[in-house]
């Protein structure tokens, strides 16, 4: 399934969507399309034939129609801020937006529900929601950025999901358009949903954009917490600050959420945003307690025990609650100020059992060293859920290619331990060769099953989480030169 | 023919002739009978806990263990089970838990079966073993299959292993509530309760005879337990009275409330579930999860036939059983 790239075709190709949709959402020219041809990701590249911008559901029927009609590739794209380069067209095609979308439909504070539209902001979830004492849970580093859209599509996490879930455990409603055009409606979308729709919505959260476009979507809310709280811990080694995340979950407590961030990353952030961070520390933990005063009090000694338990040079709470947004901010920013400090960077997402945390730094580690390569490290430790940033000079091609050998070492290393390839940024182009290092042939073959059900012909998002080979025609997309600057996680 | 293999690998042995229908059951709590000429696969043998890892809140257990072993195994790390599934005759098994989605009430942060599921062993209707998700608490690699199967009801795949979510017993548990005769103020009383600053692990409204009670279960660090039922008392909510006590609602009451919640309901009456809006005022019992936003009732009258299962869904079914022969003469989502 190859894009179009014949003049004639992509002419046929935009009269017919130009037909069919209002004329600024059709996005022809190449200056237009340039800046879809990356998302966070920049390793990858890939150039639609041309990007449609729909306001409705109605409109993405029609943009689809035309794309089955002619059997054109779609992609669907939130904001483009992944990290695994799930939302570029790596075969030509149609790419479809959904930033246009971006109504707040319905918040209903009794039920706790929210309606929205795919390209609605993830932050103004819950900025809509803040009169009413709810938010959306899920907040990803990107979160003034990206999208409903995207965070479903990814299953997007962030650092306070350990406590609360992912996306996908706040997701009660979909409307779904499929590669035919048609429209699924589901869950609390439904008029009356069938006991099937939850699974269904399971499985279209995390798809990737494989499984069609989501037009609508029905999240929970929950309410603010009564009582924050914030730790800041710093340590002599990565490795006991790695042990002591599992000492506070031996404690029986489950933190709003559990950073860790290496001397490398601690310094960056330091010069970048002046958080508040110790400098002095090899590595330093973020740790947030929320819920009732009462509860987080009777929290607070536990917590403080077990940070303390392995060799802390300091443990204690934020200040106040200016040094706590200055270091939730510091941490947010930590891609960027990465950025700042290297010539380019590789952004790593997998997920390890926290209890092997302190083991899987330590290799990280070793395979930096002998790869000759800097890695700095931001950790959702709570989950095991590891950001190793891999910093190279883009205009090296030699040390381009150590940094994409150390990064599938990396995560090799990840599934040896017990985890997985990735906890939140999604399989996409990056990893998709690995697939089958995590996933063995039966498996993968009802994955594939999955995705004809959804989608016979596989003209949705082609040449992502899938290996190449795995059908005929998806040829390997080569590797780019250019390397992601500046980003979230 | 009936079959009741203890290992995996039996699983696999007597699903391997693909043109044989087949019913699927755990523990047997809520099984439909075996049509004629089908293999009766029992998966009740398959036991035993595989790993539990605490810090790492997962544990790993063949499909059919036993849920009072599962809790016997995690409770002396001081963990339990997310939910709190009704073991009637405890004969239920983790496998079935998440096979028929039936996960009680009780739900400390938020985590229902579908949440907690995190990864599986499975057998397709091909034959195929399967290994799915992953086990650790988050994935996103791959397609999150283990949705798929909470509440399947063996109508896509026989379990073998499941790995799911685990969390810590709470030190300090309590129950508050309010009974009228009026649904209306019972449900706000429940609402306010919902927005306790100490977020409760359940709440529900109970409808019986013309009695309304709102319950909401508390749960956690002893001192935030005590704030909390202060906090519920000046909302009018207290802990319920009995035999002249005051006690928390015994844990057979909310078993009884999650009970009704996943039995069926004696003839002539008529099991029907809807969005907790929908309530019907005239149902002979009635639970409402106001934390899920869903009510179960026993009404007169036969239950309105289910709406039908879209053609999307039939070819998701179809990738996981090609021949139906799971569906065994009933449909998906059955009860």
């Amino acid at each position: 399934m190859g894009g179009l790239r014949d003049h004639e075709s992509v002419s046929e190709l935009v009269r017919r969507l130009t037909a069919a949709l209002p004329p600024e959402a059709v996005l022809s020219r190449p200056e237009e399309r340039l800046v879809y041809a990356c998302d966070g990701q920049t390793l990858h590249p890939g150039e639609a034939d041309v990007v449609v911008l729909p306001s409705s559901t109605a409109e993405v029927v029609a943009a689809l129609r035309v794309a089955r009609d002619l059997g054109v590739p779609v992609v669907p794209r939130g904001a483009g801020t992944g990290l695994s380069g799930g939302a570029i067209a790596a075969h030509g095609g149609v790419l479809l937006g959904t930033a246009r979308m971006k109504t707040i439909l319905a918040v209903d504070p009794v039920e706790r529900r929210a309606r929205l539209q795919p390209g609605v902001v993830n932050i103004d979830v819950s900025r809509a929601a803040a009169p009413h004492g709810l938010r959306f849970a899920p907040d990803p580093s990107s979160q003034v950025a990206c999208t409903i859209g995207g965070n479903v599509a990814e299953n997007s996490g962030g650092p306070h999901t350990l406590r609360l879930g992912v996306t996908t455990n706040h997701v009660t409603g979909l409307v779904l358009v499929t590669a035919d055009a048609e429209v699924h409606r589901l869950g609390e979308c439904a008029e009356s949903p069938t006991t099937a729709d939850d699974g269904l919505i399971g499985a279209i959260v995390g798809s990737e954009g494989l499984f069609g476009v989501v037009t609508e979507i029905v999240v929970r809310l929950v309410p603010g917490a009564e009582e924050v709280r914030t730790f800041l811990a710093s340590y002599r080694s990565v490795a006991d600050a790695a042990r002591a995340v599992a000492a506070v979950i031996a404690a029986g407590v489950v933190p709003a959420a559990v950073e860790l961030m290496d001397r490398l990353a601690v310094r960056a952030v330091e010069e970048h945003a002046r958080a508040g961070f110790p400098l002095d520390a090899e590595a330093v933990l973020l740790v947030e307690l929320e819920g009732s005063v009462a509860e987080v009090d009777a929290l607070q000694e536990p917590v403080l025990a077990a940070l303390r338990a392995h060799a802390a040079i300091d443990a204690r709470a934020a200040e106040d609650d200016d040094h706590r947004a200055r270091m939730w901010n510091g941490r947010k920013q930590a891609l960027g100020a990465l950025g700042k400090i290297s010539r380019g960077y590789y952004t790593h997402d997998g997920v390890v059992p926290p209890s092997r945390l302190a083991e899987a730094l330590e290799r990280i580690a070793e395979i930096g060293r002998r790869y000759g390569l800097r890695i700095a490290s931001v950790n959702h430790a709570g989950d095991g859920n590891l950001h190793p940033l891999i910093l190279f000079d883009r205009a090296d091609a030699d040390e381009l290619r150590r940094a994409a050998d150390a990064g599938r070492e990396i995560l090799s290393t990840c599934l040896d331990l017990g985890g997985s390839l990735t906890g939140e940024h999604g399989v996409g182009s990056e990893k998709r060769e690995l697939l089958d290092r995590q996933f063995d042939e039966p498996t993968r073959a009802l994955f594939a099953r999955l995705r004809r059900a959804f989608d016979p012909d596989e003209r949705m998002n082609p040449g992502k989480l899938f290996p190449s080979g795995s059908r005929c025609g998806e040829g390997r997309v080569p590797l780019g030169t250019k390397a992601a600057r500046g980003g979230w996680l | 023919m009936a079959v009741r293999p203890d290992n995996e690998a039996g699983v696999v042995a007597a699903l391997g002739d693909a043109s044989t229908p087949v019913r699927i059951r755990g523990g047997g709590t809520s099984a439909v009978a075996a049509p004629e000429g089908a293999l009766d696969l029992a998966l009740d043998g398959l036991t035993g806990l595989v790993e539990h890892r605490p810090a790492d809140l997962i544990a790993r257990a063949r499909a059919g263990t036993p849920l009072h072993e599962i809790a016997a195994s995690l409770a002396p790390h001081g963990q339990r089970l997310p939910v709190a599934a009704w073991d009637r005759d405890a004969r239920g098994t983790i496998g079935g838990l998440f096979a028929a989605g039936a996960d009680g009430l009780r739900a400390r942060l938020g985590f229902r079966a579908r949440d907690i599921l995190l990864g599986a062993r499975a057998v397709l209707g091909n034959g195929d073993l399967v290994t799915v998700g992953a086990n650790v608490v988050k994935s996103v690699a791959g397609f999150d299959v283990p949705k798929v199967l909470v509440g399947s009801r063996g109508t896509l795949a026989a379990l073998t292993e499941v790995t799911f979510r685990v969390e810590a017993v709470p030190e300090s548990t309590a129950t508050v509530g309010f009974e009228f005769d009026d649904l209306d103020p019972v449900l706000d009383r429940a609402r306010a309760a919902w927005s306790l600053s100490l977020a409760p692990s359940a709440v529900v409204v109970v409808a019986e005879a013309g009695r309304y009670r709102a319950a909401a279960l508390l749960e956690g660090p002893r001192q935030a337990v005590t704030a909390a039922v202060d906090d519920a008392a000046t909302l009018g909510l207290h802990r319920f009275a009995e035999d002249g006590s005051e006690q928390a609602l015994s844990d057979e009451r909310w078993v009884a409330a999650t009970a009704l919640d996943a039995s069926p309901p004696p003839s002539p009456l008529t099991r029907i579930t809807g969005r907790s809006g929908d309530a019907p005022m005239d149902a002979h019992r009635m639970v409402i999860d106001v934390a899920r936003g869903r009510f179960t009732a026993w009404v007169d009258g036969h239950a309105p036939p289910p709406p039908p299962l879209t053609p999307l869904f039939e070819r998701v079914r179809v990738a996981f059983d090609p021949t139906g022969r799971f569906l065994a003469g009933r449909g998906y989502g059955a009860r």
